[in-house]
């Protein structure tokens, strides 16, 4: 015969205010009456719950949900209207009634099962029962404060179901206990329920609320805007999430991606405006990534929706950047840039013109392998790829690979494989076949790598020892590094080794 | 409502199998435990034991809030629900001092020791400060700081005591006035550690008081009795107004050198004497110490105490029954 019924409650929270305040309403939290200094929490509430009611409480933070518990725990009396209770109450929020840190897991069992209403015998009664369920072993013998949160999401949860109340209040209970106990508490819950006791549970998770609620009641700014049966609410919540995070809602876009996701892990097909939503949050983490931009056009596609053009640019640049041969994302962002969408929205646009304009000199540039080879011995790390790249098509056609080109593409290659001996051999004798000063760094590496191959070169050894004598400004520290060290290394009988360390 | 029928085989369960039906929720909450003994001498025959549950007819009982009722109203429930609590508090108070100590290896002996340190610093350079018989100053000196530490405690520790129960009060229907109850408790524990001192004290300076020491209870009772209002008044107030708790302390200090309690109130003069006697801290420590040191107190201070008793109940619980539904919102 447990009963809760609320008659038009109202939950006002005093406040202190600096006069500047103006009041109103922000997207979190209650109403802010400023002339009153209050904040309205919860706004006339009313409904009744009888034996077998298992409520889910869902809303964004600061909703009203945990002020909805402690209304219902009769810890928060309604400022207007009444609340009447009856049956036992259990509650489990995010502190448990009595808890000490000072005390051991035991004593707080005792002291705790007294507060929610247990007699000494019983709590004697039921104390190996509640500890075997917290599974603490050892621990239930040390103090409480060296528990971790999860430790105490155990013993909190064990104390207050072995209680077995009329009425049992949860706020997120089971979201901090791990997946194994989390599947325990729940069917402990079941249990609950199944004795016919009055539920109520607050929760961001739909899935839980859904599985485990037979009504649902979505609170906003203190007030109850949607209120059925489990499933439908939760349809109703997604909607707001939805509305919300369309509006930019930075939190919104978050839950829409949880819900999205949740929904996937359970094997379901998020409905298309979640989706999206999820993956423009999921973007915002991880910008440019080609399948997600991929997937979230052909969706707004699909729902026959446009991006506002400054969206899509937003989209395509990060897209770009990561992959610059897009040729598609190119021309979209052009077709964007021309269509004169962007004018006025400053740093997508510029970024969106820069970008194109480098396409554009790029194509002018690499046309004619002249561009290319003035590029590459400008320093243009790309002019050095389309070098190497075209040395590598005339080769496969069996053309003439002009030496020019053919060493710009060798200094590409060599960036990549610094130390093929080949590669520097070829590099060092087409530089002279083409009057070109020596890399020394190069020849360094060169004479290095053909030594450790054929240690007994003493002609490599004393042009390593010339170039090292030849200070250290042209040499890169580490190249150096490594020659002085291969010099070092060499076996100690050779004579040769004295002409540097005369000592 | 008795809508328990015990039944010998329950639709579709198997015959010999026992069953319970219940008409509601609230008669399965009547039924705490369930026994079934094997009577083996008699066969096949079974003897069935019903456990009640003691506390499920105060459950049916509809808990409504805000408490209907004026403040008066809301007093009385609040009262007799931290009465019914006794269990709770009685613990929580007892657990509060172990826990407090937990990691010294005195415990609560570092308070006693540490008063122990006082009262024989005070006695012996006061005393000759004063030109006192340091026999008769130390047991004057000693009681009255032992009692002076009870009554102030009320106050001193009793400015976070509702802060600190935080806990309870935001996650349950708890009444506010059992956390005085707790607190008088515990510091009423914390008084019968340092009794000791009191004792050790008598035996040293071989003093008897005689039985006068007898009235030394009533004082204490009543003593005790206005610690209730004290401690709830100062954690009342000290939650609403956080900067309260340390004005309090300080307070507090002031007044126990107001107080004649390290030197006796003849030594004020006659012009000064009506200080010690509008003050009614002298009288509470008056009803509870001079009876300890075998002297037989005036009754002025019994009327003193007594019409404190009133006056502080009669405020602290009108403001109570006025603010109870808001101290929540305090937090």
């Amino acid at each position: 015969m447990a009963r809760l019924t609320l008659e038009n409650a109202w939950v006002e929270l005093p406040i202190s205010l600096s006069r500047s305040h103006k009041g109103g309403v922000s997207r979190t939290g209650g109403e802010i009456d400023v002339s009153r200094g209050v904040v309205t929490a919860l706004r006339d509430i009313s409904f009744e719950l009888r034996d077998g009611d298992r409520l889910g409480l869902m809303g964004h933070n600061g909703a009203g949900k945990t002020t909805m518990l402690r209304l219902l725990a009769g810890a928060y009396p309604p400022t207007r209207g009444r609340i009447t209770t009856i049956g036992s109450i259990s509650t489990l929020f995010n502190a448990t009634p009595g808890i000490n840190a000072e005390g051991t897991g035991r004593e707080n069992i005792i002291t705790c099962g007294l507060h929610l209403g247990l007699s000494r015998r019983q709590i004697a009664a039921k104390m190996d029962e509640i500890i075997d369920f917290a599974e603490l072993g050892d621990f239930i013998d040390l103090p409480v404060r060296i528990y971790s949160a999860g430790m105490m999401t155990r013993l909190g949860f064990s104390i207050v179901t072995a209680v077995e109340p009329e009425i049992l209040l949860l706020d997120e209970g089971l979201a901090t206990g791990d997946a194994h106990f989390a599947r325990k508490a729940s069917e402990k819950m079941n249990q609950l329920i199944a004795s016919s006791s009055i539920l109520v549970l607050a929760s961001h998770s739909e899935t839980l609320l859904a599985d485990t609620c037979t009504r649902c009641i979505m609170l906003e700014h203190g007030r109850i805007i949607a209120d059925g049966g489990a499933k439908d609410t939760v349809e109703t919540y997604r909607r707001a999430v939805v509305e919300a995070a369309d509006a930019d809602d930075a939190q919104a876009l978050e839950r829409a991606y949880d819900l999205a996701s949740d929904m996937a892990r359970r094997g379901e097909h998020p409905p298309a405006d979640l989706e999206i939503q999820g993956l423009r949050y999921a973007l915002r983490l991880v910008p440019g990534d080609q399948a997600m931009t991929m997937r979230l056009l052909s969706l707004m596609h699909a729902q026959g929706r446009s991006l506002r053009p400054l969206d899509e640019a937003e989209l395509l640049i990060p897209a770009i950047r990561k992959n610059p041969d897009r040729e598609d994302l190119l021309d979209r962002l052009k077709g964007l840039l021309d269509s004169g969408a962007l004018e006025g929205h400053e740093p997508a646009r510029r970024d969106a013109a820069a970008i194109l304009n480098r396409r554009v000199q790029q194509v002018e540039t690499y046309a004619e392998p002249a561009g290319i080879v003035a590029a590459a011995q400008s320093g243009d790390v790309e002019g050095m790829y389309r070098a190497f790249a075209l040395s590598q098509e005339l080769a496969s056609k069996g053309e003439a690979v002009p030496a020019e080109i053919e060493e710009l593409g060798l200094r590409y290659a060599l960036m990549i494989d610094p130390t093929n001996v080949g590669m520097l051999q070829r590099s060092f004798d087409l530089r002279a076949a083409l009057g070109l000063e020596a890399d020394l760094n190069a020849e360094v590496r060169l004479i290095t790598g053909t030594l450790a191959l054929h240690p007994g070169r003493t002609d490599l050894i004393d042009r390593l020892r010339q170039i090292l004598t030849l200070g250290d400004a042209p040499l890169h520290p580490e190249t150096r590094a490594s020659a002085v060290a291969v010099l070092t290394a060499l076996p100690q009988h050779d004579d040769r080794t004295k002409v540097l360390s005369p000592a | 409502m008795a809508g328990i029928v015990v039944r010998a085989a329950p639709p579709g369960g198997e015959p010999g199998h026992l069953g319970l039906d219940f008409a509601s929720s609230a008669d399965r909450s009547l039924i705490s435990g369930l026994q079934i003994t094997h009577d083996f001498s008699c066969g096949a025959s079974y003897k069935l034991g019903l456990m009640i549950n003691p506390r499920s007819k105060v459950d049916v009982r509809p808990s409504i809030s805000p408490i209907p009722g004026g403040p008066l109203a809301v007093v009385t429930e609040d009262v007799s629900e931290a009465l019914r609590l006794a269990p709770v508090w009685l613990h929580a108070g007892w657990i509060d001092v172990i826990w407090r100590f937990r990691r010294t290896r005195l415990g609560p002996f570092w308070h006693t020791l540490g008063i122990a340190a006082f009262i024989i610093t005070m006695g012996v350079i006061w005393s000759t400060i004063l030109h006192q018989d340091p026999g008769q100053y130390f047991r004057f000196v000693g009681t009255g700081i032992i009692v002076w530490g009870l009554i102030a405690s009320f106050i001193t520790d009793g400015t976070s005591i509702i802060i600190a129960g935080q806990s309870t009060a935001l996650s349950m229907r708890f009444p506010y006035v059992a956390f005085a109850f707790a607190h008088v408790w515990k510091s009423l524990l914390l008084f019968g550690h340092h009794f000791v001192l009191y004792i050790l004290i008598m035996v040293g300076t071989l003093h008897s008081p005689g039985w006068t020491v007898l009235l030394a209870i009533p004082g204490l009772i009543l003593a005790i009795a206005n610690g209730v209002w004290m401690s709830l008044l100062s954690g009342m107030l000290c939650l609403r107004r956080r900067d309260l708790g340390p004005a309090i302390a300080s307070g507090m200090q002031i007044m126990m050198f107001v107080t004649p309690v390290f030197w006796p109130k003849d030594m004020l003069g006659p012009n000064l004497g009506i200080a010690a006697d509008l003050n009614p801290f002298y009288h509470m420590v008056r009803i509870v110490r001079d009876p300890l040191l075998g002297i037989v107190p005036d009754p002025v201070s019994w009327f003193w105490v007594l019409g404190t008793l009133v006056v502080g109940l009669l405020v602290t619980f009108w403001s109570y029954g006025l603010y109870r539904d808001r101290m929540a919102y305090w937090y």
